[in-house]
């Protein structure tokens, strides 16, 4: 997610919504829809914590909740899991209890997954079995799957 | 035909003696006693162009309201207000609240108020506050408790986020709103 997509407002559409502005947190519940530039994430309940007017983190819980965002070259990345965090300024989606990602043909799955929006890069720990598990198609077969 | 004219006369006059009579004894210049059709709910009395304060029981400035025109009414004891402006203080620091509308119902006890038409509420920025502006229409505030809340469409603008929804209820001593249906939020990056 390139350095402007940040500056871009963020955009939050749901059910019902609870906003104190005391302590900076909202809580947005049902249906809840999330979007900044090329990045979506969805989810049941989302918290929106912006102690000084700025967002810092959110987090959101659904079955699952979701995430979509693309890369330069326009390629879409999707994961799903039941809690998403994600930290806008390190850019950072933390996503735990039944965590997978995909990318392209490619299926990451773990117990927790930090994946870095601005680098696409991405940190897997454990999964179903205590171990990482991915399943990465060579690009031939997957360029020549229909 | 001269006697009952002159008893028509004599009425007319003693009628004028008395409603004189009451303007200049007991009632301000302008507080005018005005006798309403009978079938509807007569007015009281009512006042122009009036501003009150309400204090607490310390004697701390509660709440203003200003308006055109206020009517009480003998019925019921609620009332209507003109071009209301009401001036909602809480506690320090926090700025107090102007909430406005084209009209007003006051309820007997004076604890719920209905904005009526369009209604404005707007608390100016402070040390730890941003500042609020709420667009609405038929929004019901309880003073005593400070709180308002409304069943109409709802938009909320603070420099950095813009909220709406359809109803909603504000806590404005506690700083939370509650958006009932449909919200929708922009954050704007500073």
């Amino acid at each position: 997610q390139n350095q402007n997509q940040r500056q871009l407002p963020i955009y939050i559409e749901s059910d019902s919504a609870t906003l104190d502005d005391q302590t900076g947190l909202a809580v947005y519940r049902g249906n809840v829809v999330i979007t900044q530039g090329d990045t979506v994430i969805t989810g049941d309940t989302v918290k929106v914590f912006a102690p000084q007017r700025q967002i810092e983190w959110m987090t959101s819980e659904g079955q699952p909740a979701t995430l979509l965002t693309l890369d330069e070259e326009g390629q879409e990345t999707r994961a799903n899991a039941e809690h998403m965090e994600y930290r806008l300024q390190e850019e950072l989606a933390i996503l735990t209890r039944h965590a997978v990602v995909w990318q392209g043909e490619d299926e990451i799955r773990g117990d927790r997954i930090e994946y870095f929006l601005n680098t696409e890069q991405m940190q897997v720990y454990g999964g179903p079995t205590g171990r990482f598990q991915g399943v990465f198609k060579p690009r031939e077969e997957a360029e020549a799957a229909p | 035909m001269k006697k009952r004219r002159g008893l028509f006369l004599g009425v007319i006059l003693g009628l004028a003696l008395v409603v004189w009579q009451l303007q200049t004894q007991e009632q301000p210049a302008q507080l005018l006693l005005l006798e309403r059709d009978a079938d509807t709910d007569p007015v009281e009395f009512f006042l122009t162009q009036f501003h009150s304060w309400v204090m607490d029981e310390q004697g701390q400035l509660v709440r203003e309201i200003t308006g055109t025109r206020l009517e009480q009414y003998q019925t019921e004891g609620d009332g209507s207000i003109w071009n209301p402006i009401m001036v909602l203080y809480g506690e320090e620091p926090a700025p107090a609240w102007t909430v406005q509308s084209e009209t007003a119902w006051v309820s007997p006890e004076g604890d719920e108020i209905l904005m009526q038409g369009a209604a404005t509420m707007r608390r100016p920025g402070a040390e730890g506050f941003e500042p609020v502006t709420v667009n609405s229409s038929e929004v019901t505030v309880f003073p005593d408790l400070q709180q308002a809340t409304t069943r109409q469409h709802a938009h909320i603008i603070t420099p950095t986020r813009e909220t709406q929804s359809i109803g909603m209820s504000a806590d404005l001593s506690k700083d939370t709103l509650d958006m009932d249906e449909r919200a929708r939020t922009i954050y704007v990056p500073q």
